[in-house]
């Protein structure tokens, strides 16, 4: 009989292109770059200029950074709507740390490196309790990350009741030497693929999503797992949290609005099945980065003020809708 | 041997009081009960009075009656983001259509009257739930994604038949729904949108409780797969829950732009969380399959008298979501806590 042999197949172009496609989130990728073309055409090429790349770039990076969290708990078929209270508090929290005015609720100006770290860990706090919520008292992950958004939302209301504005954040410089936002979110989404993929952790996370029970049986700590995810959760909303103080230099309650739906809406978009157990950290990159440019859509495009909304929803529901039915074939 | 004779238990107090514990919304009743007790104490007995009463029905009637539809939604397993941006989109439409400002009127060359303004408002109301219903049932889509997206296509609507403004002045007649009374002579009149609250509620509750559609709701919820081998045909339940959840969404709507008159972006913020607050405070399981519509008129009705004794208190905004957050996960905690009992 001849001999087989395995050769690797020669990397032509044909051959990338192949690969590309048949990843999971290849499509995505196109469908982003079909999209950013669309929108280019019909603004008649305003949403291409520099500037405003730039500006959707960071905005999604920042909005960006909650999905990488959200993306951890939509794998263990949870969710977290605590995000933008969260994000919030964190915001004013480090607003009323650094601020000039006299708001501020140290009595003096705070630097960076001392009201960062609080920022993160009011954050992560924010996620112990809801991972308590959740895995103690069972309450489902709706309703109690639902509760703790509004407490924290109210939170951030009655840390300074308003705007603080004037303070110091100059290692975040957004334009100028290097756009630290989008870099925090591709170091962020980065070590997130890598615990994902690489780590016991990891697996472990796809486990309890895929099939609790499975995971449980074999020795997992299913609700550890969910605990961790949370916390997860809470410091990636008040990294966001950070990102978003510092590209406003201020504090307020209405700049991470909108922030819960569009970080499960950008990993709906990635590909993750909302009942656990499925996706991948690029599929979050790419739906984020679609998001932002949803968002974007309105500002140069002066659709007139419904077309923003109108056209957000209609990329989220083609985006997922598409993607449902790819798999639906593939089956 | 002995014979087995099965005698009823004899009517005591104490077994009265054991039939009514065990009956599924006692729990919510005696809450109720008890939160309008605390606020007549902790205000003063203000919010008694006969006027403040009719106060909450009038202004839990919008989230009570979105309540309802979103009970079906949440009977299927499902859930509706969408009420806030549908309210807004067909409120918009029906102003803009019944306003007297004829630079708003988009549709007509007068303002056009409520018996054809209204059945107008609720067409568009469906037609938006059967997009919704299309996208979980046809194609699958998560119904927290497809809601989403219905939620914001529908508010970017409301924004094009707005333009961004409020409309104001609309035809009088329309005052009805929101600000009207009926028997004025008893107790000065029952509010016409607490009359349209508890109206829905009774259909709701014959229909989900008394027909083999509210059979089939439950069935879908709690066992899609026995349910679709019974017979039933989930997709098209499924598809119906959305459009019903729209429908009902869109009178709330209504029920509110007629009490203020005016219409905003802003007009329907948050009355999606209030919706689903009230079918889960009432009972609904998230899970789909369980709940009762009894529960959920209750829930309603629990949410609107905390909000109008905050509102007495003169408590400001946020203080008000954080109770109502706070509320959400206690209640849900108690329902919890009570299965796990059993």
């Amino acid at each position: 009989m001849a001999e087989v042999i395995e050769r690797p197949k020669p990397l032509t172009a044909r051959e990338a292109a192949r690969r590309v496609l048949a990843h999971e989130n290849g499509m995505l990728g196109i469908a982003l770059v079909a999209l950013i073309a669309i929108l280019a055409g019909v603004s008649r090429g305003r949403t291409i200029i520099r500037g405003n790349m730039a500006d959707v770039l960071l905005q999604s990076s920042i909005r960006g950074v909650t999905a990488v969290g959200q993306a951890f708990i939509i794998l263990t078929a949870n969710i977290d709507l605590s995000v933008s209270g969260v994000g919030a508090t964190s915001m004013m929290l480090g607003a009323a740390m650094m601020t000039k005015e006299w708001q501020n609720i140290l009595g003096y100006q705070a630097s960076p490196f001392m009201a960062i770290p609080a920022m993160l860990a009011i954050g992560l706090a924010w996620g112990l309790l809801n991972g308590l919520l959740v895995t103690r008292l069972r309450i489902p992950s709706l309703i109690a990350t639902f509760g703790v958004w509004q407490i924290g939302y109210a939170a951030a209301y009655y840390i300074t009741e308003g705007k603080a504005v004037m303070e110091l954040t100059e290692s975040f410089r957004m334009y100028g030497d290097l756009p630290m936002a989008p870099i925090i979110f591709f170091v962020v989404a980065g070590v997130a693929y890598f615990v994902l993929t690489y780590t016991r952790f990891g697996r472990l996370v796809y486990a309890a999503g895929g099939n609790p029970v499975s995971a449980y049986l074999s020795g997992v700590n299913v609700t550890r797992i969910q605990f961790i995810t949370f916390a997860i959760s809470g410091i990636c909303a008040g990294l966001a949290g950070v990102l978003m103080c510092s590209r406003a230099m201020a504090g307020s309650l209405e700049a991470l609005k909108g922030l819960e739906l569009d970080s499960i809406a950008a990993v709906s978009i990635g590909g993750f099945s909302l009942f656990g157990g499925r996706g991948n950290m690029i599929g979050v990159i790419l739906g984020a980065i679609i998001i932002g440019v949803a968002n974007n859509a309105l500002s140069v495009m002066h659709m007139g003020h419904g077309g923003k909304y109108i056209v957000k929803g209609a990329i989220i529901v083609s985006a997922v809708g598409a993607d449902i039915l790819r798999r639906r074939r593939r089956r | 041997m002995a014979e087995v004779v099965e005698r009823a238990k004899p009517l005591t107090a104490r077994e009265v009081v054991r039939r009514a514990l065990a009956y599924e919304n006692a729990t919510l009743g005696i809450i109720l009960a008890a939160i309008i007790a605390g606020l007549a104490v902790a205000t003063g007995g203000k919010t008694i009075r006969i006027n403040n009463l009719k106060m909450v029905l009038v202004q839990g009637a919008t989230m009570g009656v979105a309540g309802i539809g979103q009970a079906f939604t949440i009977l299927t397993a499902g859930i509706d983001l969408s009420p806030a941006g549908i309210a807004f989109a067909t409120s918009a439409t029906g102003c803009s259509m019944m306003t007297t400002q004829m630079w708003q009127n988009k549709f007509f060359s007068y303002p056009a009257p409520i018996y054809i303004g209204v059945p107008l408002m609720m067409l568009i109301g469906i037609g938006f739930g059967a997009i919704s219903g299309l996208l979980v049932s046809r194609i699958g889509i998560p119904p927290l994604i497809a809601t989403l997206g219905v939620w914001q296509i529908s508010y970017g609507t409301g924004f094009l038949v707005t333009g961004g403004f409020t409309i104001t002045r609309m035809v009088k007649p329309l005052t009805f729904f929101g600000q009207g009374f009926l028997a004025k002579q008893f107790f000065g009149g029952f509010p016409v949108a607490g009359i349209i609250w508890i109206v829905v509620g009774i259909i709701a509750y014959f229909v989900l409780h008394y027909t083999s559609y509210g059979r089939a709701v439950f069935a879908a919820g709690g066992n899609p797969t026995m349910a679709w081998l019974s017979g039933v045909n989930v997709k098209n339940i499924q598809f119906s829950v959305y459009a019903i959840s729209a429908f009902l969404a869109t009178l709330g709507g209504l029920i509110r732009t007629s009490r203020v008159m005016s219409l905003s972006e802003s007009s329907f913020a948050g009355i999606e969380l209030q919706s689903i607050a009230t079918a889960v405070v009432g009972g609904t399981s998230l899970a789909g399959g369980k709940g009762n519509i009894l529960g959920v008129v209750l829930g309603g009705l629990i949410i609107a008298v905390i909000l109008n004794g905050l509102t007495v208190m003169n408590a400001d905004p946020f203080t008000e979501s954080m109770i109502l957050g706070l509320l959400i996960v206690i209640a849900v905690g108690v329902d919890f806590w009570r299965r796990g009992r059993r």
